[in-house]
């Protein structure tokens, strides 16, 4: 019968969360060669440089990078801390219309956008 | 060549939506590659203006796009990172905000805080620890700076307090010298809101005295209901007011004086 084994016990300072890896290509290819290669592609799981939410005059959020003039609009209402930092790093799905954060680096640590 | 391709289909998506044919009016250089059938020409009309759209064309933002301010940072540090799915599985599990809050009195009692990213309040949450009234006050979007560290409130000083923060630093003065904050709240309650002025005024009830009579008399005037009853019921507590006697009085026919024995 095969055993299970339980957690009783940690002990050992914790490794340091490793930094996220650098964007390999410019945001602007990032988004558009998955669609390129495969035109049916919905969404496009994307690894953003750093930046940062901002809104607009009716309160919708826009991500917008820390260099560069890229700024893509943000789905849903992107509530919390996630508008009031700097986002190091942002991973993200494109939909070609709107960008779904799903996480980010920040100098709080590893944020969830949805908890 | 993108410009002329990105006009071109304002035509074909304007006789989309009107439920027509778009091909003959396809983008120049795409009406060749449509094919002669009108129902195959559509779809690949579509396919082109998708992947067109997709690749080509992000949306543009508006002027005047606006950071908010950085989250503050609370006085006491947030819990660790081995702590934080532990206090994330429990707010998963609250479902009311008192128990919310006793986990916040809690953690604030051995002096941590929830972090940012597992929680924060909204700005009307007043029943919080005092530790997050800066989070408070950046929920409201307020963009004030706040005073320097070590500056009482003051009448000058008033406006450039966050909301949440002067609420903080009005029941710190309340408790230190309640005649201040009681002066201070005569110069400055006309100008806040029905909702603010009935939170300062239930700042009051901390060490209430006689000093205070003659402002709470004042507020029978107020504007807001519920700011001169809660006004009229502080001076009951101290014995004053029209009804006072009326209702010692009625309370007293409630019970029957008998000797034993």
């Amino acid at each position: 019968m095969p055993l299970r084994a339980l957690l009783i016990n940690r002990s050992g300072a914790e490794a340091p969360a490793p930094d996220w890896p650098a964007p390999e290509a410019a945001l602007a290819d990032t988004l558009s060669a998955p669609l390129l290669a495969e035109p049916w592609t919905i969404d496009v799981p994307v690894l953003l440089p750093g930046g940062r939410v901002a809104v607009d005059g009716t309160g919708r959020a826009w991500w917008r990078a820390a260099e560069g003039d890229m700024v893509l609009p943000v789905a849903g209402e992107a509530e919390g801390l996630i508008r009031g930092t700097d986002l190091t790093r942002t991973a993200a799905i494109w939909s070609g219309g709107r960008l779904e954060i799903l996480a980010a680096q920040t100098p709080w640590g590893r944020i969830a956008a949805h908890g | 060549m993108a410009e002329a391709i990105y006009d071109a289909l304002g035509a074909a998506l304007t006789r989309w939506t009107m439920g027509g044919a778009a091909a003959p009016v396809a983008p120049p250089g795409w009406a060749a590659h449509l094919g002669n059938e009108a129902g195959e020409a559509e779809l690949r009309l579509l396919a082109l203006s998708g992947q067109f759209l997709g690749v080509l064309v992000t949306p543009a933002p508006p002027e005047g796009l606006k950071p908010l301010p950085d989250v503050p940072v609370l006085v006491m540090p947030a819990l660790p990172e081995a702590q934080r799915p532990l206090a994330r599985r429990m707010l998963r599990t609250i479902r009311d905000a008192g128990a919310r809050r006793d986990l916040l009195r809690f953690l604030a009692g051995r002096g941590w805080t929830l972090h940012p990213g597992d929680w924060m309040p909204a700005a009307s949450e007043d029943d919080i620890p005092d530790v997050y009234a800066p989070w408070r006050d950046w929920a409201e979007g307020s963009a004030v700076a706040r005073p320097a560290a070590g500056e009482g409130l003051t009448a000058e000083n008033w406006d450039d307090y966050w909301p949440a923060a002067r609420g903080v630093a009005l029941t710190a003065l309340r408790r230190r010298d309640p005649a201040a904050a009681t002066a201070l709240l005569a110069a400055k309650l006309a100008g806040e809101g029905a909702e603010v002025r009935l939170r300062l005024v239930r700042l009051l009830a901390t060490r209430l005295s006689d000093a205070d009579r003659s402002f709470l008399e004042s507020l029978a005037t107020d504007r807001a209901p519920k700011v001169k009853a809660l006004a009229a019921a502080l001076l009951a507590r101290l014995g004053y007011g029209s009804a006072v006697g009326e209702e010692a009085a009625e309370l007293a026919g409630f019970f029957e004086l008998q000797t034993r024995g």
